[in-house]
């Protein structure tokens, strides 16, 4: 079903939400339309659009990102291999049969010399943001389309120009250059979402960290507080000021002992809730009540295993203090390869079942990314 | 004032502070403490009592980068009495992320852990062919294979690898580790391979365990 705004609001602020929302966040990982047509999958099927997921459609006001940015330059490109130079500057390969997101092998910025060369990219700039766009923004928003801006993640743009290593480093080697990017970052933010903030109330604020592994945050709460609430606190003040209700944080891995830091930062979203690593959204919700909401937290690896287990997950994860609202429930990321098409649908029934949503078979047709 | 020299070092390590490590090094070997000593009981200990406390998620990424780099800065130092003294490293690792598989920064955690517990590590890097594993470890001598991967993809090549050890006819002399998001210790079973373990930390202390 499609959503507005307006019931995804009330929904992710406990707001006496009507159903609980069932969505499919991402969709297949790489390989997996191979595997599910040759099982007998239909086009509707591959397209995600069979099992009547619930979504809502969004619309991304601003641009926050790096701009003016030098086009990029492939130096290789086969069927299996993409070898280029992008618009960092970095060199970045891919090999296409197991990846979409290609991967930096060099950084543009080392020392606060390197960062000064690229740092017009991130000032700001009349072309960030239009009259035009924000009234755009506005019907949209009327006709129940979420709007969200998003701000580039503290830890994330530093790691995408300084690489990962170089940017832990550099939190205590380099804390200037640090504090430089992210303030220079900041301007820009305040600015947009001033301006923003003036004409139109924004749904949602979003920020994209992807800062975790197995067991643990690459930074702990320490650096969290130090470097990047501050930075977070500077745009959020703005649009929650002008009546925004949501900060949503997309970040894989263990995140627990972030989460605190976290939410002095002003997140009240986090997704995806990765049980592999560690993420618990039931203990989560009993920690932290309604506080925070989430997007995601069903363990994308057990819909490879059993019947039974995939029921197990959809009977904890679904219980009744998970249902009166604050969650988006689905997969914590793509449908991982070696899901048989069958587990997939029993998953999907299953949890319509629970959830007392409609057999998807006697629903229209629908999906969409919930990626935000 | 060996003691105290030692723990200065351990100290030191663990919090990162590299310029102190290169003026304590050579201090304490002036001060006539053996270079393994040195080794064992400063930098190593150190590095130790930082992969507890990471294990523990008291300290995280940034703190063992700092902390390694203060440890490489005082082996360079080492590395020329140690060889006169004959030290040699407790074991050899092969070290890599598997075929398809490009994730490296717990892999890399993982080499500098084991570093920290005199392991020799030989990186292999990331995208590693089973047969890359298997060629290096035969021309290193290694006793341990780890292998990394981060992806339900990618995972499948662990299997590979140790199948391939055995046909090489080396899988008595290796144990194999592996480790990774979507790694289990039913997907260890599952391949047949050795060690499996969640985090960097003890990772290396396992790949010690089974030199001592
Ligand atoms: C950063 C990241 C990336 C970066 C990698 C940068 C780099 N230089 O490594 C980029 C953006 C390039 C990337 C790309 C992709 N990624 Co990625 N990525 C991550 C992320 C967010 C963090 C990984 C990380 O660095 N963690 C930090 C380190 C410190 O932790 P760690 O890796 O877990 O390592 C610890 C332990 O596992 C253990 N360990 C690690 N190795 C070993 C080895 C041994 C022997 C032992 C004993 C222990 C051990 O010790 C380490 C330290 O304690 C993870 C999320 C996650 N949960 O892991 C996704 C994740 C791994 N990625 C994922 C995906 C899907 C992809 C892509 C396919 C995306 C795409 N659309 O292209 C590509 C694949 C690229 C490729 N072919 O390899 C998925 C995999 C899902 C699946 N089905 O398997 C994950 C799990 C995200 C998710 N929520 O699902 N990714």
């Amino acid at each position: 079903m499609k959503w507005t705004n307006k019931q995804y609001v009330d929904l992710m602020t406990y707001n006496h939400p009507e159903r609980p929302m069932f969505s499919e966040l991402f969709g297949p990982i790489i390989g997996l339309a191979d595997e599910w047509r040759s099982q007998g999958a239909t086009d509707d099927m591959l397209a995600m659009k069979a099992f009547a997921f619930d979504y809502v459609p969004y619309y991304n006001l601003g641009n926050l990102d790096a701009i003016h940015r030098p086009k990029e330059i492939v130096l290789e490109n086969t069927d299996v291999r993409y070898v280029g130079i992008d618009h960092f500057g970095r060199k970045v390969r891919m090999d296409k049969r197991t990846s979409t997101i290609p991967l930096p092998e060099t950084f543009p910025v080392e020392t606060m010399d390197d960062w000064i060369k690229i740092k017009h990219m991130f000032a700001y700039d009349p072309c960030r943001i239009s009259e035009d766009e924000i009234t755009k923004a506005k019907l949209l928003q009327d006709q129940g389309v979420l709007i969200k801006s998003e701000i580039l993640g503290g830890f994330d743009i530093l790691r995408e120009l300084m690489g990962e290593e170089n940017c832990c480093i550099a939190f205590y080697e380099d804390p200037e250059l640090v504090e430089d990017i992210l303030h220079t970052i900041s301007e820009t933010n305040i600015k947009v979402l001033s301006q923003i903030s003036e004409k139109i109330t924004i749904d949602q604020l979003s920020v994209h960290e992807d800062m975790a592994g197995k067991t643990a945050p690459m930074i702990g709460p320490n650096l969290v507080s130090e470097f990047i609430v501050p930075y977070y606190l500077q745009s959020w003040e703005i649009v929650k000021n002008a009546g925004t209700k949501l900060f949503c944080q997309d970040s894989d891995g263990n995140m627990n002992p972030v989460i605190d830091a976290f939410i002095q930062g002003g997140i009240n979203i986090f997704y995806p809730c990765e049980p592999a690593g560690g993420m618990d959204i039931v203990a989560l919700r009993k920690k932290y009540g309604h506080r925070i909401a989430f997007r995601g937290g069903i363990d994308k690896h057990i819909i490879r295993r059993t019947k039974e287990e995939i029921k197990r997950e959809l009977l904890y994860k679904m219980q009744p203090c998970m249902t009166e609202g604050g969650i988006v429930f689905g997969l914590d990321h793509r449908i991982p390869n070696g899901t048989s098409l069958e587990n997939y649908i029993y998953y999907i029934r299953t949890a319509r079942e629970i959830l007392g949503l409609p057999p998807f078979e006697e629903c229209a047709p629908s999906w969409g990314r919930m990626a935000f | 004032m060996a003691n105290e020299i030692l723990t200065e070092i351990s100290e030191k390590i663990q919090k990162g502070k590299t310029k102190d490590i290169k003026a304590l090094v050579p201090k304490a070997l002036e001060a006539g403490i053996p270079a393994a000593e040195i080794l064992n009981e400063g930098l190593l200990d150190g590095m130790n009592i930082i992969g507890i406390k990471f294990k523990n998620n008291e300290v995280f990424v940034p703190e063992v980068l700092i902390a390694a780099r203060a440890m490489k800065a005082g082996t360079d130092i080492l590395k020329p009495y140690l060889v006169s003294d004959q030290v040699s490293a407790k074991g050899k690792v092969v070290l890599g992320t598997v075929r398809g598989d490009f994730h490296d920064i717990g892999k890399n955690l993982v080499k500098m852990m084991m570093e920290g517990h005199g392991l020799e590590v030989i990186d292999l890097g990331v995208d590693v062919e089973p047969a890359a594993f298997v060629k290096a470890a035969k021309e290193n001598g290694a006793d341990v294979i780890a292998c990394s991967a981060l992806l339900t993809t990618t995972m499948a090549e662990m299997k590979n690898v140790v199948d391939l050890c055995k046909e090489e006819g080396i899988r008595d002399q290796v144990k194999i580790m592996i480790g990774g998001a979507p790694i289990t210790e039913a997907y260890k079973l599952e391949v047949g391979a050795d060690v499996y373990t969640s985090d960097a930390a003890s990772a290396a202390e396992a790949a010690a365990a089974l030199f001592a």
